[in-house]
């Protein structure tokens, strides 16, 4: 139901001026245009390779050389003291060049896949999927603690209040499902920035990621959507729209956005129809359940969150991320003092997301579905104040992605020889973010809105399509 | 331009000059021939050779993608020609062909300052490396000429031709002419003229029962009171004006009206209580939120309103009232969303200063200046010059106080003399008590230096006890129990060797959350270190202190408190001690984790526990007493800490100017701007110029709030006029530069602005005006005719539809209810004691404003229904209809609850008939009497929702829930 005035208005002001945003329910699919140009039918910049995102976050920092970046050098000088340019110390102090100790990691490597990819013990599950990933082994970020890091991985931006990388990819391309939300973050963390992680921002707010769930929480639910509810009865629904259908006529002719109100009840009416569905679980199978480790009590958790994601994909979610991470200041995977802890938190997860792989594979899902695991940033190769921990590195770690575009079983840039800079074909959060819209069918560079008199971007002025990982 | 190099580099550069000292001659001689004649060269020359074999194929592959004329030219630099380099970036010439290792090129290339790093997706190799080496230390020899002149970009108005521009030209009484008035009020005489040249006719004037919701929503933020309708005589009548004028004052004289405007200023001024990242509690920021309700119920002029909030702390005052609001006022420039964390400082205090002049420059100017941080602004004449002067300014003023988590400034609010004497009392008094406490502990000491010959088992001990056979070691340490007193079987020592690389990790078991005092134990002697490294790691970070260990500890000669840390569920509590830096022995003994309540406790059972078990009576009475003075310390502080504090700034003692941040960077910086105002404002007669010791925030304030300033006066009004009539006359409310809105009407609103000076920036006054018109009384019903000729409503023709917002629609319901507190005097409704706002229930049954308004923690319905997103200055929000506002209305808890409230007094009227109780509810929540065709349809619904649930509570709920949910309740014609 689409008033006249909104339309001049969806044409004169281009896609995404507040006047159309608004009016539209929050989770409608529109047809996409660019404001500035269009390049092919479907109304993106470019062909698209994948459809959707799953964005396995691992909150915290997953040490690199512990996990995916394999460094025998760490082994053999392990307990000298040695100078490296320590991130925070830099930070604080701009100096860089302090004695560290060098730490060998607790863990094994083994290979893995024709590949023949190094993986160490904290991820053998995971491992089995190696010859589907592209390593990304040379990335590094912004912010040396956890909130402006998170924030920069979420919004590219660190100190400034920016769209979530979801919400741009909402904006951009939207859903594919009426009934669902196109952005979704399940069981996000109130600390490090918290909403602001799946926040919209300057965006219209329609393009909020919805989240399903809390951090520490086992329950997974949508707020307001409940069966009991008023909006479970489509006789309650009808009386409250005879209603509102009374009070429309009474107003006559107006230039009013009254239409869309009664739209958003029937909006609130099919999701209300769909959702509680798609939370429940019973209709998969005892060897699915399994294969998320769902019957394991430390798997079960982040399990049944990656099963959500699959069923979220499935039906037309834009952008889902899975968390894994709690509340805290030192969330998770942030192992300063303490690093065999590390090992806890990669059993929780390795089996879910090796699962989820192998579920995305089978269904045909992994084809068009790009997925990407990593943390906020890496950790440093060398013991923390001389302890059994390691302390945040910013400066280089490895994200792995895999399924739509990407090329299977390759590894991409490397750090130097300790595993702590990235050096040779660095990839920057900038960089990354703009290759997931690439892959996605958008250029960077051309998805802007125009808030407090310019126009805003998620890569702002930065941002390298890494090519080389795109099949 | 400065670049900072690190302190390792400059070694680097300490060796390598004795490489320059030997190829001084050459340098000097290769220069001299450059400046010569640089087409002299000739290409059989070495050194053109060169070039074109090595240095022409690595610059093509590594570094002209992105800085190159006929590709990008990032950061302004090209390199594809001698010119290219020569003229440079924005960070200055690329090379220096005088001293080639400060070359730019050269320590980008070497990747020593994180900061300047090329290329940047990871250095060039060794060989490569070499070549840029050999290239700049011969002189830099460059045949290539450049091809395309640089382009600049001309789209902006440059400050010359500012005046172009409407909204920086003064507003000249004489341009502005009062039209000739037939319908008696100035606006309408405005806007008549261009409705009539469009062929628009009016709408008609609303009905007083739909006048009486716009007048009670727009001035008091809620629906009218079912009561005071029924009550007031004019009921169902029509008014006259009289009676309209009467009923307008009426409401502007009532402290509902201040809230209502004060809720306003607070999205333009991003007001919240809290932070973000961590949760951090403004515990003081609601004084500043009733200062906004003050000054808009008191109708203080504008123009002071501007100054105070600006620089309040500098104005002069004449007593302690008007000290104290002043001062209150300031929390304007420190309750921004800060990412106190960030820790490179330097970037913090210059983004915090960013967030300020970009909500100055929007919400008081109508200017984006925070485009003009890294370059000079695209499109309006604010060159990157200005936005550094006024930066300065607000740079002089110190926001943050640094630590890991840096903490925002907090400052003593004036008292009067006689509470002033109070306090100071108090603090003398606990000074005395502190000086008593320490000589009784003195004694203490002594006499537990003479029972040192003890042992003490982690058993006797309060609080968790990590001793250090239960750490984790890492390195060689020596078992000891030569030196008492210590703790458990003995302690660990380092032999005083491999400095650096031992430590020993202490880790309580079962900590539960909470705030502990963290105490170490150590055997003290002679060959101890004197600093030994202890780190604490907690739930807000890092701590380090260093511990002398020649000297006993403190704390009845066993335990040296090492602070106050707080510990969460899962996080991280580790106390460290290491050998780093350390000469002498380090000792590692135990560490005790006691609780922050036990404390007083701890302090009276020490006797029984602690290793002074000689039990002499008098003994046992000095620890007492001690006991005793601690708690009445504790007491004394915390009446101290009672003194009521206000968020603000603490100007500096030397204000500085700043230099110009290379593309807004830190790390690069320009020359050094002097403080002062925007540009493009043309002089005005009470400009003051900033001195060189003058803080300058005053300066800027007056500058602000000047009669003259074309800028602030304007955007006000018509930010009011957005406020009343749905849309401004200039539409982008925060931006009057050349990317913003024309205004519609432009005489009008500089006629409005220059009554509204000569009235004394008066809100009231401008209120009055503008709700007096028949162009704020027109109902928003129109002909189709008119829709299509004015989509937008930009002739104001007719009444906008208004909606309630996020806090109108809880508002409305918590006094549909019954339970709305509009208290008399509202302070912090923030629990005492609360540190951080992380799913904080909402109880207070006060009006939203009152919040307490946290930003990770937002009021019910307030998300849903397009609340203002607090950490940004917001000046429309966003007007949004969307599935969850629905699913929020007929599914939460919270509106069911309100509306069961309302609908059992209704059910259980003895006095009312069926029709008497639908009217009722429909007055409660539309503010009218309900039509036939509605009382049909309740009376259908009444018979459907009976027969399915019977109770008759449940019934009128369903009811009154469905008008909750109800077009008419939401939206005001």
């Amino acid at each position: 139901m689409m008033h006249r005035r909104l339309f001049l208005n969806s044409t004169a002001c281009g896609f995404g001026s507040l006047a159309t945003a608004s009016l539209l329910s929050q989770w409608a699919t529109e047809p996409r245009v660019f404001a500035n140009e269009i390049a092919t039918s479907s109304g993106l910049h470019h062909p698209a390779k994948a459809k959707r995102v799953i964005f396995l976050f691992m909150q915290g920092g997953v040490s690199q050389v512990d996990s995916f970046d394999r460094k025998p050098l760490l082994e053999q000088r392990d307990g000298e003291m040695m100078e490296f340019d320590d991130a925070r110390e830099f930070a604080n102090k701009g100096t860089v060049g302090s004695k560290q100790r060098v730490m060998k990691s607790p863990w094994e490597f083994k290979q893995y896949g024709q590949t023949g990819r190094w993986v160490s013990d904290l991820f053998p599950k995971m491992a089995e999927h190696v010859d589907r990933m592209a390593l990304i082994h040379s990335m590094h970020t912004e912010g040396v603690a956890h909130g402006p890091a998170t924030l920069f991985l979420h919004s590219g931006s660190q100190n400034f209040i920016r769209p979530s990388m979801g919400s741009w990819i909402h904006y951009g391309i939207g859903s594919e499902n009426d009934n669902l939300p196109g952005f979704v973050s399940i069981a996000p963390s109130i600390g490090n920035g918290g909403p602001r992680n799946y926040g919209s921002a300057f965006l219209p707010a329609r393009h909020q990621g919805t989240p399903i769930g809390k951090a520490g929480e086992s329950q997974l639910r949508i707020d307001y959507l409940n069966a009991t509810g008023d909006s479970s009865s489509r006789s309650k629904l009808d009386q409250i729209q005879k209603l509102n259908r009374l009070q429309l006529d009474r107003r006559g002719n107006q230039d009013s956005e009254l239409d869309a109100v009664i739209e958003s009840y029937e909006m609130a009416w099919r999701m209300q129809s769909t959702a509680p569905e798609l939370l429940d679980f019973t209709t998969e199978s005892e060897e699915t359940n399994r294969l998320y480790g769902l019957d394991q009590k430390e798997t079960e958790s982040y399990g049944r969150k990656c099963l959500l994601a699959r069923r979220l994909c499935e039906s037309g979610v834009r952008f889902v991320q899975v968390n894994y991470g709690d509340n805290s200041a030192n969330p998770a995977w942030d192992q300063h003092s303490n690093l065999p802890k590390h090992a806890d938190h990669a059993r929780a997860v390795d089996q879910p997301i090796a699962g989820l792989m192998t579920d995305l594979a089978r269904r045909g899902l992994l084809e068009d579905t790009l997925v990407w695991w990593g943390g906020e940033f890496g950790r440093a190769p060398y013991a923390q104040q001389n302890g059994t921990g390691r302390d945040h590195n910013p400066g280089g770690f490895t994200v792995w992605l895999a399924g739509g575009g990407i090329q299977p079983g390759i590894a991409y840039g490397q750090t130097d020889e300790f595993g702590h800079r990235a050096i040779h074909d660095k990839v920057h959060m900038h960089d990354l973010h703009a290759t997931v819209l690439h892959l996605l069918g958008i250029d960077h560079e051309k998805l802007t809105f125009k808030h407090a008199g310019r126009d805003f971007r998620l890569t702002d002025v930065h941002g390298r399509v890494v090519h080389r990982i795109i099949s | 331009m400065t670049c900072r190099i690190p302190p390792k580099a400059t070694v680097v550069h300490q060796r390598s000059s004795i490489l320059l000292f030997c190829t001084v001659g050459f340098v000097a001689w290769a220069s001299a021939s450059l400046k010569a004649d640089d087409a002299e060269l000739d290409a059989s020359d070495d050194r053109v050779v060169f070039f074109e074999n090595k240095v022409r194929p690595l610059l093509v592959k590594r570094c002209l993608d992105c800085h190159s004329s006929d590709a990008e030219i990032n950061g302004g630099l090209a390199l594809d020609s001698k010119a290219g380099w020569q003229l440079g970036g924005d960070s200055g010439p690329a090379i220096n062909q005088d001293d080639w290792q400060k070359s730019l090129l050269w320590i980008a290339t070497n990747y020593r300052n994180p900061h300047l790093q090329m290329p940047p997706d990871g250095k060039l190799a060794e060989p490569e490396i070499e070549i840029i080496r050999t290239w700049l230390s011969q002189g830099a020899v460059d045949p290539r000429v450049a091809t395309t002149v640089k382009k600049t970009n001309s789209a902006a108005l440059s400050v010359e031709d500012s005046q172009q521009h409407w909204a920086y030209r003064k507003i000249e009484s004489n341009r502005v002419t009062n039209p000739t008035n037939p319908s008696g009020n100035v606006i309408d005489a405005f806007l008549s003229p261009r409705q009539a040249s469009a062929g628009l006719e009016p709408a008609d004037k609303a009905s007083m029962s739909v006048l009486r919701q716009r007048l009670w929503l727009d001035l008091h933020g809620l629906r009218p009171d079912a009561v005071a309708i029924q009550a007031s005589p004019d009921f169902n009548q029509e008014w006259d004006e009289q009676a309209y004028d009467q009923y307008v004052e009426s409401l502007l004289a009532s402290p509902r009206f201040g809230e209502r405007f004060a809720r306003h200023w607070m999205d333009a001024v991003r007001f919240a209580e809290s932070i973000t990242l961590r949760g951090f509690v403004l515990s003081d920021a609601w004084r500043y939120r009733n200062y906004l309700i003050r000054s808009f119920n008191s109708d203080k002029s504008i123009s002071q309103f501007f100054r105070e909030q600006i620089a309040g702390d500098l104005m002069p005052s004449d007593n302690v009232e008007q000290r104290t609001e002043q001062l209150t006022a300031t929390s304007m420039l420190a309750i921004g969303d800060t990412n106190l964390e960030e820790q490179d400082k330097k970037q913090l205090e210059m983004d915090y200063v960013d967030e300020q002049l970009d909500m100055i420059g929007r919400v008081l100017l109508g200017q984006t200046i925070g485009c003009a941080r890294c370059h000079d602004h695209k499109f309006d004449p604010i060159p990157t010059r200005d936005y550094y002067a006024l930066a300065g300014i607000l740079k002089s003023s110190i926001a943050l106080d640094h630590s890991n988590v840096s903490n925002w400034v907090r400052v003593p609010l004036p008292l009067d003399s006689q509470t002033e004497n109070t306090f100071a009392s108090i603090a003398s008094e606990k000074a005395d008590l502190k000086k008593q406490l320490e000589t009784i502990k003195k004694r203490l000491q002594s006499s537990s230096n003479s029972s040192s010959s003890l042992v003490v088992a982690t058993e006797d001990l309060d609080g968790i006890v990590v001793d250090d056979d239960s750490a984790q070691k890492t390195g060689d340490w020596q078992a000891s129990s030569s030196v008492k007193v210590y703790v458990g079987s003995g302690y660990l020592h380092d032999h005083n060797t491999g400095k650096g690389t031992k430590s020993v990790r202490f880790e309580p078991k079962n900590l539960k959350p909470g705030t502990y005092r963290v105490r170490l134990s150590y055997s003290p002697g002679e060959n101890r270190t004197n600093a030994a490294m202890v780190r604490i790691f907690s739930a807000d970070g890092e701590d380090v202190v260093r511990i002398d260990q020649t000297v006993k500890p403190k704390d009845n000669g066993l335990w040296q408190t090492l602070g106050s840390y707080r510990f969460e569920p899962n996080g991280q509590a580790t106390v460290v001690i290491s050998n780093q830096d350390s000469t002498g022995h380090v000792v590692a003994d135990a560490v005790q984790f006691l609780p922050d309540a036990a404390n007083e406790k701890e302090t009276l059972n020490e006797s029984a526990s602690k290793p002074v078990s000689v039990s002499k009576q008098d003994l046992e009475s000095l620890r007492k007493k001690a006991a005793l003075l601690e708690a009445e310390l504790k007491k004394l502080q915390s009446r101290l800490d009672n003194r009521p504090m206000v968020i603000s700034v603490r100007p500096m003692d030397k204000p500085m100017d700043l230099a110009i941040h290379v593309r807004g960077s830190v790390h690069q910086l320009g020359a050094v701007v002097p403080r002062g105002y925007l540009s493009c404002v043309p002089s005005m007669e009470t400009t003051v110029p900033i001195g060189q010791d003058s803080n300058g925030r005053l300066e800027l304030a007056n500058w602000i709030a000047s009669d003259e300033n074309p800028l602030s006066a304007r955007v006000y009004v018509n930010r009011v006029w957005y406020w009343l009539m749905g849309d401004g006359i200039v539409r982008s409310i925060d931006n009057f530069g050349t990317t913003g809105e024309l205004p519609g009407h432009p005489e009008l609103l500089d006629f409005l602005t220059l009554q509204f000076i000569q009235h004394g920036w008066s809100t009231k006054w401008l209120v009055r005006e503008i709700v007096r018109s028949e162009s704020y009384q027109r109902s928003s019903r129109c002909s189709s005719d008119a829709l299509e000729k004015d989509p937008d409503n930009r002739l104001f023709a007719r009444g906008c539809v208004r909606r309630l917002d996020a806090e109108a629609i809880r508002d409305s319901l918590l006094s549909i209810s019954g339970e709305l507190d509009l208290g008399s005097q509202i302070d912090s409704v923030i629990p005492a004691e609360m540190k951080e706002d992380y799913k904080f229930s909402h109880r207070a049954r006060y009006r939203s404003l009152y919040g307490p308004l946290f930003r990770n923690s937002p009021l019910e319905l307030y998300t849903e229904f397009d609340g203002a997103n607090p950490s940004f200055p917001i000046s429309k929000r966003s007007r949004s209809t969307i599935a969850p506002q629905a699913l929020a209305l007929l599914n939460s808890d919270w509106v069911a609850e309100r509306a069961s409230k309302f609908a059992t007094r209704v059910a259980n009227s003895n006095t009312m008939s069926n029709e008497q109780k639908i009217d009722c509810c429909f007055l409660s929540t539309v503010s009218r009497p309900a039509t036939e065709l509605e009382t049909a349809w309740a009376k259908s619904l009444i018979e459907a929702s009976t027969t399915r649930s019977g109770s008759a509570d449940t019934v009128w709920c369903d009811l009154v829930r469905d008008l909750v949910a109800s077009i008419d309740f939401r939206f005001i014609e």
